[in-house]
C-alpha cells in the first residue's frame, strides 16, 4: 500500500480543516468554538486510542488533560518558564501516571479497569484541589500566558487544529504498524495476541500512556488558550462527554471521535436549552447508540460495505463467499 | 446630471443617513448580556440572579430611569469556566456593551481575558478575591457586584469585636476556601483587637465534630467562626459545641445564608449567626422589600442573596448607561463610566463607589449579621 | 538436556482434577511429532502448558536445553515456540494479509515511538514484514485471498490462515492445533506439503490432528494421550495397531469429529 493510501484519514482531515477553518475564523464566535472543539476533539481522540484500540474504557481523560493544563499553568505562571518549555511536561506527566496505573489494572476485567480509571481520575482531581499552595485549589490559576507568536483566537484555532491533524497522523501511523495490529488482535483475543509474542498488559499500558499524553496536550492547549485553569475547567463531567463523543462517532475508527465531538457539540447547541436539556441530550444519545452501535462511522462503513457488495455481485466479480463455495 | 450635482446629492444623502443613523443609535435599545449559571451546581445562585434580573426588567419595562431603552439577553455558563468563555464570546458577538456575570469566580477569571480583548466589562456577582486582583492583566474590565470574601470575614470579626470577644476560634472545612478564611481572619483580626487562638478543621463528609469543638473550647475561644460552605458541617458543629459545653457565639460565613438551610435544619442551629448579603427573605430593608415585591409579582419566592447580587450587577450596568445620556454607548465607554460610578440606584444596602483603584465597590456595609431563630434568619441590630 | 522442544513430567491440575499426570514429549528439529487423543485427554492442556498459557504444577519445559518452564506466553514466543488456535477470534474486517502479518510481531525491531512517528526505519521494516507474509501465503495457497476479510472465511480457511501466522513468525518449533479440520482435500495436500517443507527447513512441528491419513503421511512419531497420560508412543503404524489405542481412541472417533468444532 502506498504512503498516501495509508494516511487517508490524515489527508481527509487536513483537507477538511484547510477548507473549513478559513471560513469559520471569519466569525469571532465560530473561531472560539473551533478552538474549543479542537481541544475536545483531541480529548475524544485520546479516548479513541484508549477505548477503541487498547480496549480500556477510560473515564479519566479529563483528569489527564487537567494534568497537562496545570503543568502549563504552574510552569509558566509559578515558575516563569517560557511557554513551549512546558509542553514536554504536559506530555510526559500524564503518561508517567497512566502507564504504571495501567500496568497494575490491565489484567483486570474490562469493567474493573474502567472503574480504576474513574478512581485515578478522581484521585488526580482531589490531589489538584488539595495541593492548593501549588495549584491554587478551588480558585485555580489565572494569567497563563499565550504561546509566543500565537495570540489571536484565530491563530489558536489554527494551532489547535494543526495539533489535531498531527495527532491523527501519529494515530494512523500507529494503526498501520505492528503495534496497531497487535492492539487490534488483543481486543478480540488476548490469547491469540500473546501467541504472536505480544505482552498484553505492556502494550495496552503503553497505548494508554500515549492516549493520556494526547489528553495532556489538549489540556496544555486549553490552559494557554483560555489562560485560566481551575478544578472545574476540565472536570469529570468532561471525561464522560469525551467518552460519549468517541463512542457516538465510532471509537474504533480514527476519525470517529472527531466526528462525535462535532456532532455532540452541535446537539447541545440545537437542543432547547435550560433545565430539561439534559433529558433531551440523554434521549438523543440513546437513539444514536441504538441506531449506530459502532458509532456514526460504523453506520457509514456498514452502508458502504453493502453498496460494494451489491455492485460487485452486479458486475459479476467473484466475492469471497463465492471463492469459498467454489473451492475444490 | 453632472458630476458636481451628483456629488452634492451624495453629500446630502450621506448627511441625512448619518443623522438618521445617530438618531437610530440613540433609539436602539442598549444591549446587556447576562451570563449566569442557569444549570449545574452553581445554579442555586444563578437562577435567583436571573429571576431578579427578569423581575426588574419587567417592572422597568426595559427602560432605564433616565429613559433609555435596554435589552437583556441571557446565556448559560453551566457552572463551568469553559462554557463561561463561550457564553461571553457569544454575548459580545451579539453586540452587548456590558455583561452581568459570569456567576462563578472561576467563570469570571476564565472570561476576563476575552472581556479585555473585546473591550466589554464584566460585572461579576461573585465573592472570590482573585477576580479583582490588580495583578490580573484584565483587571480594568472586571467589576464586582457583591461584597468579597474578605468583606464577609471582616463583617463577622467586627461583630465579634462588638460583643467584646478577644479570643477567636476557627473551624474550617479542609479546602482552599477554608484555609483562605483562616488566613484572612489572622490578617484582619489584630486590627480589631481579636486574636485567633485556635483552629480546627474537618473534611466535607465529617459528621462527629466533638473533637474539633473540644479543641476550640479548651483554647478558651470567646467566639467561634465557621469558615464552611457545606450546610451539614454547620449543623454538626453547632450540635457538637452544645454537647461539649462550648457556649459562645458561633458565626458562619455567607455560604449558609440560603433559605433552604434555614428551613431544613433542626432546632440545634438556633442562635447560629450567619453573615448575609442583605436579608431579602426575612428582614428586608425598604429597598430589599421593593425587590422582594417585584419577585413575588413575577411569581418567585425570594431565596437568599442571589437575587440581590444579580440585581446589583444589573443596576450598576443601568446606572452606567444613565450616566452616558445622549452618548453612544460602547463596551469601552461602559467600562470608563463604571470605573467612576458612585451612588447609583439599587435595591441592596450599603454605599457603593467604584474607582480605578477599587473595582470591588461593595464592602461590609452591604452585609448583615443574621441569627437563626425559629427557622428564619433574623437580622441582628 | 538434549536439543529440541522437550517437555518432561508435565503435571497440571485444575481444582483437584489432574489434567496432566506426568507427560513427557519431545519435538526434535526437522521432525513432525503427532499428538492424538480423544476429547478431554489433555492435548490442549499440554499445548497451553508448553506455550505458557497454563502454569504447570510440575515438570519442566526446555527449548534446546534452555528452561522455559513457567514463562509467560510472549516470552515463550520469543524463545522460538509458535502455536495456532483452533478457533481464533479476529476482527471480521481484518484482511487475510493483515492477519498473517500479525504473526511477525515478535520479529519487529522498530520501537513503538518509531512506529508512531512513521520513521523511515519503521516504514522499511513494515514493507519487509509484508513481503515475508506474502511469501508464506504464497506457499500455503492463500495468495489470492490476500485482501479478503477474515470474517468471510470458513473455519477451515481461517485455520489455514492461523498456520500461516504461526509459520511466518520464524519460530523454530511450531505447534499446530488441528490445522486440517474443515479443509478440502486440495487444501489439505497443500498444507501437508508445507508442513513437510517446514520440517525440511529444520523446524520441529507438534501436530494435533484427528485426520489419521494426515498424521500417517507427515509424522515420524506419534504420541497418544489418554486421561492425562501418554498411552503409547511410536511410529504411526505401531501406534495405530496398538489395541489400547484402538479401544480408547479410534472407537470414539465419530464422537470426536462431532465435537471438534466447539472444542478447544
Amino acid at each position: 500500500m502506498s504512503f498516501v493510501a495509508r494516511r487517508g484519514n490524515t489527508l481527509v482531515l487536513a483537507i477538511c480543516v484547510l477548507i473549513a477553518l478559513p471560513v469559520v475564523t471569519r466569525n469571532a464566535v465560530w473561531t472560539d468554538s473551533a478552538a474549543l472543539l479542537g481541544i475536545y476533539a483531541l480529548l475524544a481522540l485520546s479516548v479513541g486510542l484508549s477505548y477503541g484500540q487498547a480496549g480500556i474504557l477510560t473515564l479519566s481523560q479529563a483528569a489527564f488533560a487537567s494534568l497537562g493544563a496545570y503543568a502549563a499553568a504552574i510552569c509558566t505562571v509559578r515558575w516563569g518558564w517560557p511557554p513551549l518549555a512546558d509542553l514536554p511536561v504536559a506530555l510526559l506527566l500524564p503518561a508517567l501516571i497512566a502507564f504504571p496505573v495501567a500496568r497494575l489494572v490491565a489484567r483486570l476485567s474490562p469493567l474493573a479497569t474502567a472503574l480504576s480509571t474513574l478512581a485515578i481520575g478522581s484521585i488526580i482531581a482531589i490531589a489538584i484541589r488539595s495541593a492548593d499552595d501549588f495549584t491554587g485549589g478551588y480558585m485555580g490559576i489565572a494569567g497563563v500566558p499565550s504561546i509566543g507568536f500565537v495570540k489571536a483566537p484565530a491563530s489558536y484555532a489554527w494551532l489547535i487544529w494543526a495539533m489535531v491533524v498531527i495527532v491523527v497522523f501519529l494515530y494512523e501511523n500507529l494503526c498501520h504498524s505492528a503495534y496497531g495490529r497487535a492492539l487490534n488482535v488483543l481486543r478480540f483475543d488476548q490469547a491469540r495476541a500473546a501467541a504472536d509474542g505480544v505482552n498484553p498488559p505492556m502494550l495496552v499500558s503503553a497505548a494508554f500512556a500515549i492516549s493520556s499524553s494526547i489528553a495532556g496536550v489538549s489540556g496544555w492547549l486549553y490552559a494557554h488558550y483560555i489562560s485560566f485553569v481551575s478544578p472545574e475547567s476540565l472536570d469529570a463531567h468532561l471525561s464522560i462527554s469525551a467518552l460519549l463523543m468517541a463512542v457516538v462517532g465510532g471509537a474504533e475508527f480514527i476519525l470517529g471521535p472527531i466526528l462525535g465531538t462535532l456532532l455532540l457539540d452541535g446537539l447541545t447547541r440545537l437542543l432547547p436549552a435550560a433545565e430539561l436539556q439534559g433529558v433531551y441530550y440523554g434521549i438523543a444519545l440513546i437513539v444514536i447508540l441504538l441506531v449506530a452501535r459502532r458509532g456514526i462511522f460504523g453506520l457509514i462503513e456498514g452502508g458502504l460495505a453493502q453498496v460494494r457488495q451489491l455492485r460487485r455481485s452486479r458486475s459479476g466479480e467473484v466475492t469471497a463467499l463465492e471463492i469459498e463455495a467454489s473451492r475444490p | 446630471m453632472n458630476l458636481r450635482m451628483l456629488r452634492a446629492l451624495a453629500i446630502c444623502v450621506g448627511a441625512v443617513a448619518m443623522i438618521a443613523g445617530s438618531a437610530r443609535a440613540q433609539d436602539a435599545p442598549v444591549k446587556i448580556g447576562a451570563v449566569l449559571s442557569l444549570s449545574g451546581p452553581a445554579a442555586v445562585f444563578g437562577i435567583p440572579e436571573r429571576d431578579a434580573i427578569q423581575a426588574i426588567v419587567a417592572k422597568m419595562s426595559s427602560t432605564t430611569k433616565g429613559g433609555r431603552k435596554f435589552e437583556i439577553s441571557f446565556y448559560d455558563d453551566k457552572s463551568n469556566p469553559t462554557e463561561a468563555t463561550r457564553a461571553v464570546n457569544q454575548a459580545i458577538n451579539d453586540k452587548v456593551v456590558a455583561i452581568v456575570g459570569p456567576s462563578t469566580g472561576s467563570g469570571i477569571l476564565a472570561a476576563g481575558p476575552i472581556a479585555q480583548r473585546l473591550s466589554t466589562p464584566l460585572i461579576g456577582p461573585a465573592g472570590t478575591l482573585a477576580i479583582t486582583d490588580p495583578k490580573n492583566e484584565f483587571y480594568p474590565w472586571i467589576f464586582r457586584a457583591a461584597p468579597s470574601d474578605a468583606s464577609d470575614v471582616r463583617a463577622i470579626l467586627q461583630d465579634m469585636a462588638k460583643g467584646n470577644a478577644k479570643k477567636v476560634g476557627i473551624f474550617y472545612q479542609e479546602d482552599a476556601y477554608g484555609k483562605t478564611g483562616v488566613d484572612l481572619a489572622r490578617e484582619v483580626g489584630p486590627s480589631l483587637g481579636l486574636n485567633v487562638v485556635e483552629t480546627a478543621s474537618a473534611p466535607y463528609t465529617a459528621t462527629d465534630l466533638t473533637a474539633q469543638a473540644t479543641k476550640l473550647r479548651n483554647a478558651g475561644a470567646q467566639a467561634v467562626f465557621l469558615q464552611i460552605s457545606i450546610a451539614a458541617l454547620g449543623s454538626s458543629f453547632v450540635k457538637a459545641a452544645r454537647q461539649v459545653g462550648l457556649s459562645v457565639p458561633i458565626y458562619a460565613n455567607a455560604g449558609l445564608a440560603q433559605r433552604s438551610f434555614a428551613e431544613n435544619v433542626g432546632n440545634e442551629v438556633e442562635g447560629l449567626r450567619i453573615v448575609s448579603i442583605g436579608n431579602l427573605p426575612y428582614d428586608p430593608t425598604p429597598g430589599e422589600a421593593e425587590l422582594a415585591k417585584m419577585l413575588e409579582a413575577a411569581g418567585k419566592q425570594p431565596q437568599g442573596w442571589g437575587e440581590l447580587t444579580g440585581s446589583n450587577a444589573l443596576m450598576a450596568a443601568l446606572g452606567a448607561i444613565d450616566r452616558q445620556k445622549g452618548k453612544d454607548i460602547t463596551g469601552a465607554s461602559m467600562r470608563e463610566t463604571l470605573e467612576s460610578l458612585c451612588d447609583f440606584d439599587k435595591f441592596a444596602r450599603g454605599r457603593v463607589c467604584y474607582s480605578a483603584k477599587d473595582h470591588d465597590g461593595w464592602h461590609e456595609d452591604a452585609l448583615v449579621i443574621t441569627e437563626v431563630r425559629n427557622k428564619q434568619f433574623r437580622s441582628v441590630p | 538436556m538434549s536439543g529440541g522442544l522437550v517437555a518432561k513430567g508435565m503435571e497440571v491440575s485444575f481444582g483437584g482434577v489432574r489434567a496432566l499426570r506426568g507427560v513427557d514429549i519431545v519435538v526434535s528439529p526437522g521432525a513432525v511429532m503427532g499428538l492424538i487423543g480423544r476429547n478431554g485427554s489433555g492435548k490442549s492442556t499440554l499445548f497451553n502448558c508448553i506455550t505458557g498459557f497454563v502454569r504447570p504444577s510440575g515438570g519442566r519445559v526446555s527449548v534446546d536445553g534452555k528452561d522455559i518452564t513457567g514463562m509467560r506466553p510472549h516470552q515463550v514466543v520469543a524463545k522460538g515456540v509458535g502455536r495456532t488456535f483452533q478457533t481464533p477470534r479476529l476482527e471480521a474486517r481484518t484482511s487475510v494479509l493483515t492477519a498473517v502479518t500479525c504473526g511477525l510481531y515478535a520479529s519487529v525491531r522498530s520501537s513503538l515511538v518509531g512506529a508512531l512517528f512513521g520513521s523511515p526505519w519503521a516504514m522499511r521494516e513494515e514493507r519487509l514484514l509484508r513481503e515475508r507474509a506474502e511469501a508464506e501465503m504464497e506457499r500455503l495457497g492463500l495468495a489470492n485471498l490476500r485482501h479478503v476479510e477474515v470474517g468471510k472465511l470458513s473455519l477451515g480457511l481461517l485455520r489455514l490462515v492461523e498456520v500461516a501466522r504461526c509459520l511466518v513468525s520464524g519460530a523454530r518449533f511450531v505447534m499446530l492445533d488441528e490445522p486440517a479440520a474443515g479443509l478440502t482435500s486440495v487444501e489439505k495436500d497443500k498444507l501437508a506439503a508445507e508442513v513437510r517443507a517446514v520440517a525440511a527447513r529444520g523446524l520441529g512441528v507438534l501436530l494435533v490432528e484427528h485426520n489419521i491419513d494426515m498424521v500417517r503421511q507427515l509424522c515420524r512419531s506419534v504420541a497418544v494421550l489418554e486421561t492425562g497420560n501418554v498411552l503409547c508412543q511410536g511410529t504411526p503404524d505401531e501406534v495405530l495397531r496398538n489395541d489400547d489405542v484402538i479401544r480408547s481412541y479410534l472407537g470414539a472417533l465419530g464422537d470426536i469429529e462431532d465435537a471438534a468444532g466447539g472444542w478447544q
